[in-house]
């Protein structure tokens, strides 16, 4: 008997151990990085059939690219074909390799199609990044039920996933840049009688402290990761406002905080409707505030369970939309219900399935949401958004590019949001008409904070 | 904003972008207003032009005992039940030139019309015997002026950033608002008390307006430096000097015929209200604040003194024979807030004390009551995602309180203090040691409920809910304000709304029924109305 007792605990004791091991990358596991596996994780190879390619390094500025204008950047796959198109009528044939979500949109709309190209590699980080993710693999943790981190350095927190939680800490710490800015940031809503409302312009700032690229000490446990300034000029009831937005490693005691700077008193105020499913501000009903981006917010609010990776059809390299020689606003918002699909380029990636349910006892619009996260630029993806009674609410896509000003930078956050159950679908950090983002230099911490929104308001 | 189009406006050279703007603006197209500059200049222009149409209707008929009573005849008898109180269009016209994002200049100014007034005063036909108020039933020029037709300069100043060392260092000069502190609602007990006149009329004939709609601009110095991310400090000269706007005699929202711009008479005593020579100087006043937001707080906490001079009137009877309205001077207020978000509701609070400041006077008197009051507000705004029944609503409220500290030594014979004295009585008016009162804003809203029209529900309800305020305008027991409305929003430019709006008080009756004593909104209990607002930007 006593024997019998010892070797159930010993037995327990055993299955522990490999129930941990099992979470935490084994050295073999990292020695991949590199080897087979990019320093941030992904395959290097393509798939078995060609139709991913293996990984082929930065993206070339086609020739008509202008250095003295950074921000108009011309497609450099402009004379490249459609592959096939895949609509209502033949999504059958692709069903694997389509989300629920933009399934849901074919059978929905007649007119809704995803034009297939030849699908490109060209994702890479600076130096400082990729050094980071293979530091990471081993070092960096998440603790407390995955909403905070351990030991983690200025790269990809966990370049071999293991978990739901790890795959959205990738995508939280996606390397868009350290400091990048735009002026002219549109939010745009379409409604079913195809009317385009302005709901918001203005002038963006995004900086990612954690990224600065001299630091070499690792991220601390409560530091801001992302710092965002918004100054609004339109529309005109909205002219004069500012948003600072600090988003904390620890999401657990600090979290989210925003301010508002309110025209009129000169002052500012705490915004805590910058959160979860409060209405996203440039949305106009379409969307919230986490999904901005195709996910902007804490983690803390759903169990987020890794189904594994898939190839899929994801928008990419979509410079076309996002130029305004090409794909005009005029052009892009010709259609009711969703993008006008000649504007958007989808190809076929690898992507890591994430599905969220709402934990017990919290509350959200969605208690259920797919989230699907390219293998190489967690930035890039899609989601899609489930009501109370379980059908699909509302999708959302990014439409990403890489930058030319600088190796290794990129422009993901802009998305786009089809509502299912109203039919009108918003636009949301467009560019395309008013200039692009451009990397700049990083600003002082002062200019991100609350105070400073009210010195230098002047309406 | 270089290289920035604006409703298909292309780049081009300045004064043509303004030539066609303005040919746009003749032709009635409603557009947003960038002014386009010449590419690579680092100048931005911006002019926006808000006008807002509004008519009211009367809904609820006279109470005799307010109608009969003489103080308030006037403001009762000007528009009865079903007529249209209000029938007016407003202009604001704001422009903005900055130089390279941190230097230049702000021009704002309105301009008003209303065709439900003219300058009659109309009170009760059965009490014509007694002396009006107004000289041949006329409305002074000032009151004429603000109810029916003319125009103000709002903002004029010049700003701009120098950085000394890291540190940006943002200075105004002109013509603007600063306004301190966390209050959402209350232009009194805050740290931002007579800080810059505030608008009354429109607080009473717009319930639930935010502070920021209504204070008004004062020509002053200001300077704000943020010394790293977490310490900001700032101060302000004023250089003018104004007072608070309140609902002016005979018009629809007045609770006392004579008052309170004066050049009217009190049954025969005339009342000089700002004229006569006794208003405070236009400099004096002045204040500091910081803001610090350690990062172990997790909040941001502000520290005020300011030194200043009362905007809010006290009426006060010379012995030479006249009434007018007194400022209590040199005021000290010093204050903290703090601000803090808990579980995704953002919570600010104030502490405020005031020293030599004016408490509420007995009628009659002929200096003001001093003395030192403690207030406070606590407040909370939430916003709520979708529901079953509206997809996202904001709830604002606050509560705010205040307390007598000490009556100044020579003061005890004129304040208005139940029991003090002269006065008895919480429905008669008196002040209270003590009082609180709630304001609250709950506003679902519902996107896209048409095509492009975003409804909104606002209901508003203030009340004090328990003693008289021992400072002016402070909140009185049981007397508050409701209101419900529907707003509709066209393509994020065309709002219109639908709003019912109810005031609400006790007062007492004398023997004849007319009103004896009044509390808070009572003399205004029967002015319930409707009213219809357009409003567009362009």
């Amino acid at each position: 008997m006593k024997t019998n007792i010892r070797t159930l605990v010993a037995l327990a004791v055993a299955s522990t151990v490999s129930a941990s091991a099992l979470a935490a990358v084994t050295a073999e596991e990292a020695k991949q990085l590199g080897s087979t596996l990019t320093p941030w994780g992904a395959e290097k190879k393509g798939n078995k059939e060609g139709t991913i390619p293996d990984l082929s390094g930065p993206i070339k500025p086609p020739a008509n690219f202008d250095p003295k204008n950074p921000k108009h950047r011309p497609d450099p796959f402009a004379n490249e074909k459609p592959l096939y198109s895949i609509d209502a009528k033949n999504m059958d044939k692709h069903a694997g390799k389509l989300s629920e979500g933009i399934k849901a949109m074919m059978k929905k709309y007649a007119g809704f199609r995803i034009d297939v190209y030849p699908t490109h590699r060209n994702i890479t980080y600076p130096q400082f990044y990729q050094d980071n993710s293979v530091k990471n693999a081993t070092a960096c943790k998440t603790i407390n039920n995955g909403l905070q981190l351990e030991g983690c350095y200025a790269g990809i927190p966990f370049p071999i996933p293991k978990n739901g939680n790890e795959v959205m800490w990738n995508r939280l710490f996606k390397y868009d840049g350290y400091a990048l800015m735009s002026e002219g940031m549109t939010g745009t809503v379409v409604d079913t009688q195809g009317n385009n409302t302005t709901t918001g312009v203005a002038t963006m700032w995004i900086q990612y402290p954690i990224f600065d690229p001299k630091r070499t000490t690792p991220i601390s446990a409560d530091e801001p990761y992302e710092k965002i300034r918004v100054d609004y000029s339109d529309p005109a009831r909205k002219a004069g406002e500012k948003l600072v937005v600090h988003d904390s490693v620890d999401m657990v005691n600090v979290g989210r905080r925003a301010w508002s700077y309110l025209p009129g008193q000169r002052r500012v105020k705490l915004s805590p409707d910058i959160a979860y499913d409060t209405p996203s501000p440039t949305g106009g009903g379409a969307g919230t505030v986490d999904e901005a981006a195709v996910f902007y917010g804490a983690l803390d609010r759903y169990n987020f369970k890794l189904i594994g990776k898939k190839e899929m059809y994801i928008p990419y390299n979509t410079y076309k939309v996002r130029d305004s020689k090409s794909c005009p606003n005029a052009t892009a918002f010709a259609t009711k219900n969703f993008l006008n699909p000649d504007c958007v380029r989808w190809e076929l990636h690898r992507v890591w399935v994430v599905e969220a349910t709402l934990k017990d006892g919290k509350r959200h619009v969605y208690p259920k949401r797919t989230l699907y996260w390219d293998e190489d630029m967690p930035g890039i993806g899609m989601t899609e958004g489930y009501d109370s009674a379980n059908q699909i609410y509302r999708v959302t896509y990014s439409l990403p590019i890489s930058l030319y000003d600088a190796p290794g930078h990129h422009s993901t956050d802009e998305w786009v949001t089809a509502d299912l159950a109203t039919g009108n679908y918003a636009r949301q950090q467009n560019v395309t008409d008013t200039g692009g983002w451009i990397v700049t230099d990083a600003k002082p911490n002062n200019f991100f904070s609350s105070e400073a929104l009210a010195g230098g308001g002047i309406r | 904003m270089k290289n920035r189009f604006v409703s298909g406006i292309p780049r081009r050279r300045m004064a043509t972008a303004v030539a066609v703007a303005a040919a746009s603006l003749a032709a009635g197209q409603a557009m947003a207003f960038q002014i386009p500059t010449a590419e690579g200049s680092d100048v931005e222009i911006r002019w926006d032009n808000t006008v807002k149409y509004n008519v009211g209707v009367r809904t609820k008929g006279r109470d005799a005992s307010i109608y009969n009573t003489w103080l308030h005849n006037g403001s009762d008898g000007k528009f009865d039940k079903g007529d249209l109180v209000t029938n007016r269009v407003d202009l604001l016209s704001e422009l903005d030139f900055v130089v390279k994002k941190n230097y230049g200049f702000r021009l704002s100014g309105a301009a008003w019309y209303d065709a439900a007034y003219n300058d009659k005063f109309e009170g009760n036909p059965a009490l014509s015997a007694l002396p009006s108020p107004y000289a041949g039933n006329r409305y002074t020029d000032t009151v004429k002026r603000y109810y029916t037709k003319s125009g103000e300069l709002l903002d004029a100043f010049v700003f701009g950033r120098v950085d000394i060392g890291d540190v940006p260092v943002n200075v105004k000069f002109g013509r603007h608002t600063i306004y301190w502190g966390e209050s959402l609602f209350s232009p009194i007990h805050g740290v931002s008390y007579s800080q810059g006149p505030v608008d009354f009329r429109k607080a009473l004939a717009t319930p639930g307006s935010e502070a920021k709609e209504l204070f008004l601009p004062l020509s002053q110095l200001s300077a704000q430096a943020q010394i790293n991310d977490t310490v900001s400090v700032a101060a302000q000269y004023y250089l003018e000097w104004a007072p608070y706007r309140l609902p002016e005699g005979g018009t629809y929202l007045s609770s006392a015929d004579p008052f309170f711009a004066g050049g009217t008479n009190v049954f025969g005593t005339p009342y000089l209200g700002d004229r006569s020579g006794n208003n405070p100087g236009n400099r004096g006043s002045w204040g500091v604040n910081t803001k610090l937001t350690p990062e172990w707080l997790q909040a941001t906490v502000g520290l005020y003194y300011r030194h200043f001079d009362d905007k809010v009137p006290t009426i006060l009877a010379n012995p030479a024979g006249y009434m007018y309205n007194a400022y209590a001077q040199d005021v000290r207020l010093w204050g903290v807030s703090v601000s803090k978000q808990i579980s995704g509701i953002a919570f600010g609070a104030e502490l405020v004390r005031r020293d030599n400041g004016a408490l509420n006077t007995l009628g009659g008197s002929s200096q003001i009551a001093r003395g030192s009051t403690w207030h406070g507000l606590v407040n909370a705004l939430a916003y709520v995602g979708k529901t079953a029944v509206f997809d996202s609503a904001t709830l604002m409220a606050e509560l705010s309180y205040s307390r007598l500290a000490h009556v100044d030594e020579g003061s005890k014979a004129l304040f208005s203090g139940d029991k003090y004295g002269a006065c008895s009585g919480v429905k008669s008016g008196c002040s209270t040691d003590s009082a609180y009162g709630i304001s609250a804003t709950f506003t679902p809203t519902w996107f896209q409920a048409l095509p492009s029209v975003d409804i909104t529900m606002p209901i508003h309800y203030d009340i004090g809910l328990k003693g008289n305020s021992p400072v002016p305008f402070g909140g009185n027991e049981n007397s508050g304000t409701w209101s419900i409305g529907v707003g509709a929003e066209y393509m994020a430019k065309y709002k219109f709304d639908l709003a019912y709006t109810n005031y609400f008080g006790n007062y007492l009756r004398a023997a004849d029924g007319t009103v004896s004593a009044f509390n808070g909104n009572a003399a205004i209990s029967d002015r319930s109305w409707l009213s219809f607002t357009f409003k567009t930007t362009f």
